[in-house]
């Protein structure tokens, strides 16, 4: 498998605070790369920095060679790199059917496409949003707009898809019906990289682990390995954690 | 939801039709002109609300390209002699050309900021054009502009010929001004339902979301500032060419701003008709005050002085009460019980 995307010596300081401090990495294509560590760890401020919200203070970016640092994150999702938010935000006032169209719309290739309402309707059925189509995105119960969220931004045909705590927050059972999602994600061939603190989920679902503590990288490896890391252990597993 | 639409259209109908026909029942009235300048207003009002109401900017700048329009339009006319009307696209390519100079920087900002950047912009732009021709008569290549003519008249103003036939001038502009409104409620109702106005409406709910599904956020607002500056210089130009006087205070005046802002927000901010109902609905009630009285006891108080507190008022109840503004509240009522059960014997009408 190639490398899709590769930060190297990533550095972002918000004035004094160093949020990614100096960190290395690399997703494969078509894999699942997890990503854990204790709130404020710098996770999000990461994903940021991929999708383009944030530039780096330093470092690189690499997305299929070429370089995305700096890049706004309308020109990332063009070139392929969609992120979700870990706060939720469906366009509220538009139905789920708009919502999902947007991402259609202006998504990568999305000038091109010529049925923007037959891609949008088969991403809705992907989704299993289909029956919720007409309804107002802000009458979604959480789990709704979750799924929504990962919904739009599927429409945008990404090729990397960063999702920002999509589980957290979900009963057992929409728990095991996001897993399945992701998996079924990762079948149509886009990469994903993953933030979640729900350990049974990034466990089974991660090919690989990246674990992050106060902005650097302290371990990387297989799920197994991760579990069995001291300094992982003392960081972070041992350790209450809240959301 | 049906009803509710062709409704829609069958008073759109009879109102354009009574318009259309005014002219003919009082020739060369005060109703004529109320008219003219109530469709300038109404496509004032709907230009703002394709930035303002699609995209969620609230500019009070866009005074600046109502001025622009007048003045380019005068300045043209008065130098080469050639009709005013033709100098109307001139007209509304300077005003968006001004727009995309302020309008690149300032729709970075967000939100109140940059309805707050559109204040000095608009206030900078009036202090400039009040002292245009004293400021290039200083410099050394810039001062032949304005040797024989000046560009704005300073505080004297720009006064445009005398046509020939005043009445068939005035009636041409009636309907003049009435085909620009509706080419602007078409431009309006176009970019409703085109991908540009989806853009619009995703930028205004979220933009941050926008941004991450792909919608170059920063574009499509200049792009929204550009059309609806575009639309508004030629209302500009089309007042200039009515009134043959214009004067920079007043055309750049911070009060036509405010009033651009006032009118799709009083009828239905966001929404095609709102903005028709809400410019109707202002300039009513304006008429009204310029001649209402108060009697508190002996002393008669004009009531024009307060026009700006009824404005404030009326813009308070909206946002605590129907944000939706008039079109809001009739929606609300058609809903209700009892024009569900009048629209049930009367279905099929309409
Ligand atoms: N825009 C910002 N400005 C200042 N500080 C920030 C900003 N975004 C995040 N931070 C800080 O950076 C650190 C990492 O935050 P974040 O990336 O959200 O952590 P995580 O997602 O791992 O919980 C935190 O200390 C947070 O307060
Ligand atoms: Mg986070």
């Amino acid at each position: 498998m190639s490398v899709l995307l590769e930060c190297d010596g990533l550095i972002k300081h918000f004035g004094g605070l160093v949020a990614v401090n100096d960190v290395s990495c690399h997703a494969r294509d078509g894999e699942i790369f997890g990503l854990i560590g204790p709130n404020g760890a710098g996770k999000t401020t990461l994903f940021r920095l991929i999708s383009g919200v944030y530039s780096p203070t330093t470092g690189y970016i690499l997305f299929k060679g070429r370089s995305v640092a700096g890049l706004k994150p309308h020109a990332t999702c063009h070139r392929g790199i969609v992120s979700t938010h870990q706060i939720v935000r469906p366009f509220r006032e538009m139905s789920v059917f708009d919502n999902v169209r947007v991402g259609a719309e202006f998504g990568r290739r999305g000038d091109r496409r010529r049925d923007v309402n037959a891609w949008t309707r088969e991403i809705l059925e992907f989704t299993g949003l289909a029956p919720q189509a007409d309804r107002l995105a802000k009458n979604l119960t959480l789990a709704g707009r979750k799924r929504l969220e990962i919904a739009r931004s599927l429409a945008a045909d990404p090729e990397l898809l960063l999702l920002d705590e999509v589980i957290a927050g979900l009963n057992p059972t929409e728990i095991a019906q996001t897993m399945n999602l992701i998996l079924q994600i990762r079948a149509r061939g886009i990469t994903i990289i993953m933030v979640e603190h729900v350990m049974k989920a990034i466990m089974n679902l991660s090919d690989r682990i990246m674990v992050l503590n106060y902005g650097r990288k302290i371990a990387e490896g297989q799920p197994k390995e991760i579990a069995q890391n001291p300094a992982v252990i003392e960081a972070y597993l041992g350790q209450p954690f809240a959301n | 939801m049906r009803t509710d639409r062709s409704l829609t259209w069958l008073v759109a109908i009879v109102v354009l039709a009574f318009v259309a026909a005014l002219p003919m029942l009082y020739p060369g009235s005060y109703w004529q002109t109320l008219g003219l300048i109530t469709f300038l207003f109404v496509s004032l009002s709907v230009s703002w609300n394709i930035l303002g109401g699609y995209g969620g900017q609230i500019s009070f700048g866009h005074g600046t390209f109502l001025g622009l329009g007048a003045f380019t339009t005068a300045a043209i006319a008065l130098r080469t002699g050639i009709p005013p009307w033709l100098t109307i696209p001139v007209a509304g390519l300077i005003a968006m050309l001004y727009g995309l100079l302020w309008g690149y920087p300032t729709l970075r900002l967000r939100g109140p900021y940059f309805s707050i950047a559109t204040i000095g912009v608009g206030e900078a732009t009036r202090v400039l054009m009040i002292n245009l021709d004293d400021l290039l008569r200083g410099i050394p290549v810039l001062k032949e502009v304005v040797r024989f003519r000046p560009l704005t008249g300073g505080a004297s103003g720009l006064t445009l010929p005398m046509p020939a036939d005043i009445r068939s001038y005035a009636l041409a502009y009636y309907y003049g001004a009435f085909a620009f409104m509706l080419v602007a409620l078409a431009v309006s109702w176009w970019i409703r339902r085109s991908r540009f106005g989806l853009a619009l409406l995703a930028i205004n709910m979220d933009p941050d979301a926008a941004e991450t599904l792909g919608i170059s956020t920063s574009r499509y607002k200049v792009m929204a500032l550009m059309v609806s500056a575009f639309l508004v210089g030629i209302v500009g130009s089309l007042y200039a060419q009515y009134f043959l006087f214009i004067d920079p205070r007043e055309m750049f005046s911070f009060q036509n701003s405010i009033a651009m802002v006032l009118m799709p927000i009083i009828g239905g901010v966001g929404t095609l008709w709102g903005p028709v109902l809400g410019a109707v609905v202002f300039k009513v009630v304006e008429d009204r005050l310029s001649t209402a009285r108060l009697m508190v006891g002996s002393l008669s108080i004009n009531l024009v002085q307060f026009n700006l507190l009824l404005y404030g008022l009326l813009l308070v109840l909206i946002i605590l009460f129907e944000p939706g503004g008039v079109l809001g509240l009739i929606r609300r009522i058609g809903r209700s019980k009892l024009s569900l059960r009048i629209s049930a014997r009367f279905r099929g009408w309409v």
